[in-house]
């Protein structure tokens, strides 16, 4: 690990102004699960580290507002997907927290820092010799004629099909979530979707932040959705594994028919992904064995295997289609 | 191999003070350091004219210096044209081991018995304050109820200062990366990994290890006896951290059945497969904790 200076400010604006002055090379440190990792394995060095722990302020979290839900970054995951109004409120939004990591992980971890879980790509992480433009722009993408089993289908670019590993932000995204950001110009306040990028010819850039850009907390409109949802989460193992495929579904029903539905899925893309088509092919239908099976297929259908990984097309369709029956469920009191 | 009586052939262990107290007294140059934290020597090798440099770190306690020091003494060791440690007890695979114990192996300047001293005072645990040096982050951490400052490189991960520099080596290293659990303790009552916590992040907090589960002379925690009753190991490599994560699981409220029960250890990998005995072990002990 390359030595670095390290740094406790007490408040949100210091922490900020802090990093401004450390420059490009700093980086925040919240749970450490991913930054201090990636540091033992050489693939960040930052020179500075502002360890935002102190900033009590964004410890808290409230699922009881009228309009929205309210989640502190450095509020840990364990705690809230613990909370009973959430698990009853957003089933979604707790599965895919208590799906997440082993519970000591979940004890660590923050939210806005899980949003910047970086890839497990074993390329990126795996340093020298093996190339990645994600690690070293340029270098080149080991994976595209390499191990790429668990690597992405959707969103992926000729230099880069790393899969965005978290999944609150899966389940946040279909829920239309929104973030605050504090920087040295204030703050603002940008939609989850828009943090993330698709890798295109710049893969090192994984999101939209600037490197003094801190986020404060993140919002989830309230909506009559949230009850019948759920984090449908398929892998290796039963538990304490990354995603193979994953669906974030919520439903709304009238009756028989679909008055509104919303997809996102995790494991198979380059970020978090929304699969607003698939969620028009079902509004105003009955949900049927048919019609969710065309939905999952529609998620997909614009999938590129690169090999290996070939086989998570089907098993991306098949877990949307599963999730979906599951809200179904959810949505009919059963 | 030096033999000037009992003192000198007792092994200690090969810290960066106890080499850079030995380049001193054998003829090598201290240079200036730009690098905070690290201390340059010097010296030409027979018959050369270009001196080659040793780094040696000041603050210890992360596990990567062990491998550093180990290379500085192979570096050394051929510019002396002979080895000049004496290693006493190694850990089999180890690269790091040679430093684990020793002695010092001089023909020209044996090390003074006040190396020695100094030494053994540097590496006393009940000492660590000796360790203070300037470039570190200076830290308040309560472990096992016992109170340490500490002065520490902000590399540093908890595991390592745990097992290092306080020697309580009842924490695990399995993976170092968060994926096996070994290094499970609790901070402020909580379940987490100490090998993923900078250990400046303990600063004013409480830890509890394996050695502090249960009060001095209070007997073994009921989670470490069901362990013994349920045949809950093979090994025990990763025994410490499953009994820490087990009494998080109970205490954080998951221990209500065998399917919790798997789902909240799932963070504690077994290469054994103690796996059932694990389980029936919380099982077991987890009512006579909630009773405790």
């Amino acid at each position: 690990m390359r030595p670095f200076t390290y740094m406790k400010p007490a408040t949100a604006a210091d922490a900020v102004r802090a990093i401004t002055a450390c420059g490009p090379g700093a980086r925040f440190l919240a749970g450490g699960t991913t930054l201090y990792d990636l540091m033992k394995l050489n693939v960040e060095t930052p020179a500075s580290v502002v360890d935002v722990n102190s900033l009590t302020e964004l410890n808290d979290f409230d699922t009881s507002g009228s309009s929205e839900l309210v989640f502190g970054a450095l509020a840990r995951m364990s705690d809230v997907a613990a909370d009973p109004w959430l698990q009853a409120d957003y089933p979604a939004l707790s599965e895919s927290l208590r799906s997440a990591a082993s519970p000591q992980l979940r004890n660590m971890a923050s939210l806005g820092g899980n949003l910047l879980q970086r890839t497990r790509c074993a390329y990126f992480r795996g340093g020298e010799p093996f190339a990645c433009n994600k690690r070293k722009p340029g270098s080149g993408c080991s994976a595209r004629d390499g191990l790429n089993r668990a690597h992405a289908l959707l969103g992926g670019s000729e230099t880069c099909i790393a899969v965005y590993p978290g999944d609150w932000a899966v389940a946040l995204s279909a829920f239309d979530a929104k973030v605050d950001v504090l920087g040295p110009n204030g703050q603002r306040t940008i939609t989850l979707e828009d943090l993330y990028r698709e890798p295109g010819a710049t893969p090192n850039l994984e999101t939209t932040l600037e490197f003094n850009e801190l986020i404060l907390r993140i919002r989830v409109p309230r909506t009559p959705l949230g009850r019948a949802s759920t984090y449908h989460k398929i892998r290796d193992r039963e538990s304490f594994a990354f995603a193979l495929a994953s669906a974030a579904v919520a439903l709304q029903m009238d009756g028989p028919t679909v008055r509104d539905v919303r997809i996102a899925v995790g494991g198979l893309a380059t970020r978090p992904w929304r699969a607003r088509a698939a969620e028009r092919t079902l509004v105003g239908r009955p949900l049927t064995t048919q019609a969710v099976r065309a939905a999952g297929e529609s998620t997909l259908c614009a999938a590129t295997a690169s090999g290996d990984n070939r086989f998570r097309i089907e098993l991306g369709a098949r877990t949307v289609a599963d999730a979906l029956m599951i809200a179904k469920r959810r949505a009919l009191g059963q | 191999m030096i033999d000037s009586g009992p003192r000198l052939r007792a092994a200690t262990r090969l810290s960066a003070a106890a080499l850079a107290n030995y380049l001193k007294s054998t003829g090598w140059a201290v240079r200036p350091s730009l690098v905070e934290g690290v201390s340059i020597f010097s010296k030409r090798p027979f018959g050369t004219n270009e001196p080659v440099h040793v780094l040696l770190p000041e603050l210890p306690a992360i596990e990567e210096d062990h491998h550093r020091i180990a290379d500085a003494l192979r570096t050394i060791e051929a510019v002396e044209g002979r080895p000049i440690w004496t290693i006493v007890d190694q850990i089999a695979g180890n690269p790091s081991s040679r430093i684990v114990s020793g002695h010092f192996n001089s023909r020209e300047a044996e090390p003074t018995l006040t190396d020695i001293e100094a030494e053994r005072k540097f590496e006393a645990p009940g000492d660590i304050n000796a360790r203070s040096r300037a470039g570190g982050v200076s830290i308040e951490l309560t472990v096992n109820g016992t109170s340490h400052k500490l002065t520490l490189d902000p590399r540093s991960s908890l595991l390592d200062v745990l097992r290092e520099l306080l020697a309580l080596t009842g924490t695990k290293k399995g993976c170092d990366h968060g994926q096996c659990g070994a290094c499970t303790v609790h901070l402020d009552g909580r379940g987490l990994l100490s090998c993923l916590t900078p250990a400046v992040q303990g600063d004013g907090r409480q830890v509890t290890t394996i050695e502090g589960l249960s009060p001095p002379g209070a007997g073994l925690h009921p989670m470490q006896q069901a362990f013994i009753d349920h045949d809950a190991l093979q090994c025990g490599y990763c025994t410490p951290g499953q009994i820490m994560a087990a009494v998080s699981c109970v205490t954080e409220g998951h221990a209500t059945s065998p399917e919790q029960i798997r789902e909240y250890m799932s963070g504690n990998i077994c290469r054994c497969g103690a796996y059932a005995g694990i389980v029936a072990a919380i099982h077991d002990a987890a009512p006579k904790i909630r009773g405790a």
